[in-house]
C-alpha cells in the first residue's frame, strides 16, 4: 500500500487517540470526586510563597464532594451535593477593583453561561468582616445565588445553583460557605 | 493534491477544529466583543508577520505561500480545535487519578506537551502526505513545523485573551487583550509553540526526507525534545514573570541550533547537487552561485529586458532550483523528475537565449558583486 494511504491512516490514528480516546477514558473513569469532611478548609488561587493559596472557604457539613476534574484550584474550586453546584472563581484584577464593578462583570460572565442575575445585589459581610455583594440568579431551570468579594489586588466570584427544591434545602449550607470566605493578607 | 486522502483529512480536520473552537468561544466572544475584537486586531498582524518571517527563513528561496498557509491552518484550526477536548480530558484524567492538587501544579506540563506537540507535528506529516515535494529534509520540517506551531500559538493567544477577561471577573475587556498581548506575544512569543514544533518538525523532516532507522530515531528524539521543552515551559519550576526569559531561553536556543544544523545540512546537499549538475553540463559554470543567493537572482533580472525574457529567466531559475532539490528525498521519490527537469532547463535556456535582447549571460555573476563578502543567508 502506498505511503499516502498508510501514512494518512497513521495520522488519523494519532488524532483518534488524542481527540476521541482520551475523552472516552475520562468518561470511563466517571465523575470521581473527593468527599469533603465537615470543617474542611478549601484553598484556591495561585500558590504564593510557602504553598499558600490566597482565597479560602470552609465546608460546613459532610456530604459535599469536590469535583477533581472541574477544580483547577489555581483558578477555581467546584463542590456539589444533590445536584447543587457551588463554584468559587478567583479574580485577578488588572486595574482597580470594587464590589460594584465586579458585580457588573460577574453579571456578564453569568449571562455568558446562559444564566441571569435577578434583581439588585444586597450587601453581605463574611464572618471575617469582609464586605461583598450577593443576589439571586436563575437559568436552565435552576435557581441559586451569586456573590462577589473584591479587594484591590484580589477578588472572588461565587455561584451556587441547583434544582429549586434541592437548592432550597441546601441554601443554609451554601450561605455558610459564602460567609466563610477569607482572603489571605 | 485534492486526490490525496491527506488533503481531505486536512480539510475535514480544519473544519472540525474550527467548529470545536467556535463552540468553545462563541459565548465569550458574544459577551466580550470589545476584548475579542481588540485581541483579533492585535494578533492578526503578528500572524501575518510570523508567516512572512518564517517563510523567508530559508537560505535559498522562500517557502511556497500555499504550503505555509496549509501548515498554519492546521496548527490554528485542526490542532488547536482537537487540543481543546484532548487537553481537558487528559487533565481530568490526571486530576481523577493523582488529585486536584497535583493536577493544579503539574497537569498542564504533562498533558499539553503530549497532546499539543503530537497534534501540531501531525501538520508537518499531513503536508508531506498532501504534497510530498514540500518536505524533503530537516529544513523543510523545521519551517513547516514552525508555521504549524505559529498558527496554534496565535489561536491559543486569542483564547487567552478571552480567558483573561474572565479571570479579571469580566471587568476588563480591551485591557485584558493588551495584557495578554504584552505577556504572551511581546514577552513570550520568542520561545513559544513555533519554536517547540520547529524542533520536532526538523526531526520529522529527516524521517520524511529519507526513511531509515537513524532518521526514525532522530524523529523520535526531536519529538521527545520538543515535548520536554514544552513541559519545562509549562512546569511550575522557576515561577514569576522576571524569570520567564531564563525559562524561555533554552527553548529559543534549541530552535536556533536546530535551524543552523538543518540549514547546514541543506546547503551541503544543495552545493553537492549543484556541482554534479554543473559537471553534467545542465548548469553553466558559475550559475550555482547565482542560484544560492536570493539577492543575486533578483539582481540578474534587472539586466534582462522585461516581459517574456524576464519570465523565462524566472522559470529557468525555478526549474534549476527544483532540479537541485529533487535529489534531497521526500515521501514519494519521482525518479524520472530529474530528467524531466533537465530537459525543461535545456528548453528554457534555449528560449531565453532566443528571446533575450540584452547581452547578459544567464548565470553570470553581476559585476558589482564580491562573492567572498556574501553569504547564502544574506538575502
Amino acid at each position: 500500500m502506498r505511503v499516502k494511504w498508510w501514512g494518512t491512516g497513521l495520522v488519523v490514528l494519532v488524532l483518534l487517540i488524542l481527540g476521541l480516546m482520551l475523552p472516552l477514558v475520562d468518561k470511563a473513569l466517571g465523575s470521581s470526586g473527593t468527599a469533603i469532611a465537615a470543617g474542611t478548609v478549601i484553598a484556591v488561587g495561585t500558590e504564593r510563597a510557602g504553598g499558600v493559596r490566597p482565597v479560602t472557604f470552609t465546608v460546613p457539613a459532610a456530604g459535599w464532594v469536590l469535583d477533581e476534574a472541574r477544580s483547577s484550584l489555581t483558578n477555581n474550586a467546584e463542590l456539589s451535593r444533590d445536584e447543587v453546584v457551588f463554584n468559587l472563581n478567583v479574580v485577578i484584577p488588572l486595574g482597580s477593583l470594587d464590589d460594584r464593578r465586579l458585580w457588573n462583570g460577574f453579571g456578564r460572565i453569568v449571562s455568558m453561561g446562559g444564566g441571569e442575575l435577578r434583581g439588585g445585589p444586597e450587601p453581605i459581610t463574611t464572618a471575617h468582616g469582609m464586605d461583598g455583594l450577593t443576589g439571586p440568579l436563575a437559568g436552565h431551570g435552576k435557581i441559586g445565588s451569586g456573590t462577589v468579594f473584591a479587594r484591590d489586588d484580589l477578588g472572588a466570584e461565587i455561584t451556587a445553583s441547583g434544582p429549586p427544591e434541592a437548592y432550597r434545602r441546601l441554601a443554609g449550607q451554601v450561605r455558610a460557605m459564602v460567609l466563610s470566605v477569607e482572603f489571605a493578607p | 493534491m485534492t486526490r490525496r486522502p491527506a488533503f481531505w483529512l486536512w480539510a475535514v480536520m480544519c473544519v472540525l477544529g474550527l467548529w470545536i473552537a467556535v463552540s468553545a468561544m462563541d459565548a465569550q466572544v458574544g459577551e466580550f466583543t470589545t476584548g475579542a475584537v481588540a485581541g483579533f486586531a492585535l494578533l492578526a498582524p503578528v500572524l501575518a508577520a510570523g508567516v512572512w518571517g518564517l517563510r523567508r527563513l530559508h537560505p535559498v528561496r522562500p517557502r511556497p505561500l500555499g504550503y505555509a498557509l496549509i501548515a498554519v491552518a492546521w496548527g490554528g484550526l485542526a490542532a488547536f480545535g482537537t487540543a481543546l477536548p484532548a487537553n481537558a480530558a487528559f487533565q481530568a484524567i490526571i486530576a481523577k487519578t493523582a488529585g486536584p492538587q497535583f493536577n493544579a501544579d503539574w497537569g498542564a506540563s504533562i498533558a499539553a506537551p503530549v497532546d499539543e506537540e503530537l497534534l501540531k507535528l501531525a501538520g508537518v506529516a499531513v503536508l508531506a502526505l498532501m504534497a510530498p515535494r514540500a518536505v524533503r529534509g530537516p529544513l523543510d520540517g523545521w519551517g513547516y513545523g514552525a508555521l504549524a506551531g505559529l498558527g496554534f500559538q496565535i489561536a491559543e493567544d486569542f483564547l487567552y485573551v478571552l480567558n483573561t477577561i474572565v479571570l479579571t471577573g469580566g471587568t476588563q475587556d480591551a485591557n485584558a487583550a493588551f495584557f495578554t498581548f504584552g505577556g504572551r506575544v511581546i514577552g513570550g512569543a520568542w520561545w513559544s509553540h513555533w519554536a517547540m514544533t520547529a524542533v520536532g518538525g526538523a526531526g520529522l523532516g529527516c524521517l520524511l526526507g529519507r526513511a531509515s532507522r537513524s532518521t526514525a530515531a532522530l524523529a523520535c528524539g526531536s519529538l521527545v525534545l520538543a515535548m520536554a521543552l514544552h513541559a519545562w515551559w509549562d512546569s511550575p519550576l522557576l515561577p514569576g514573570v522576571a524569570l520567564l526569559p531564563v525559562k524561555g531561553a533554552p527553548i529559543l536556543l534549541a530552535a536556533v541550533v536546530t535551524y543552523r544544523l538543518a540549514r547546514r545540512h541543506y546547503l551541503s546537499r544543495f552545493r553537492r547537487a549543484a556541482r554534479e549538475e554543473t559537471a553534467r553540463g545542465v548548469l553553466l559554470p558559475g550559475e550555482d552561485r547565482v542560484l544560492a543567493f536570493r539577492r543575486w537572482r533578483r539582481k540578474e533580472r534587472w539586466d534582462v529586458p522585461g516581459g517574456e525574457p524576464r519570465r523565462l529567466l524566472a522559470r529557468l531559475r525555478t526549474a534549476e532550483l527544483d532540479l537541485l532539490e529533487d535529489g534531497f528525498g521526500g515521501l514519494e521519490p519521482d525518479p524520472p523528475a530529474a530528467d524531466r527537469l533537465r530537459t525543461e532547463i535545456t528548453v528554457l535556456r534555449r528560449r531565453l537565449n532566443a528571446a533575450r535582447a540584452g547581452p547578459i549571460r544567464p548565470g553570470a555573476v553581476p559585476p558589482d558583486h564580491h562573492p567572498d563578502a556574501a553569504r547564502p543567508d544574506s538575502a
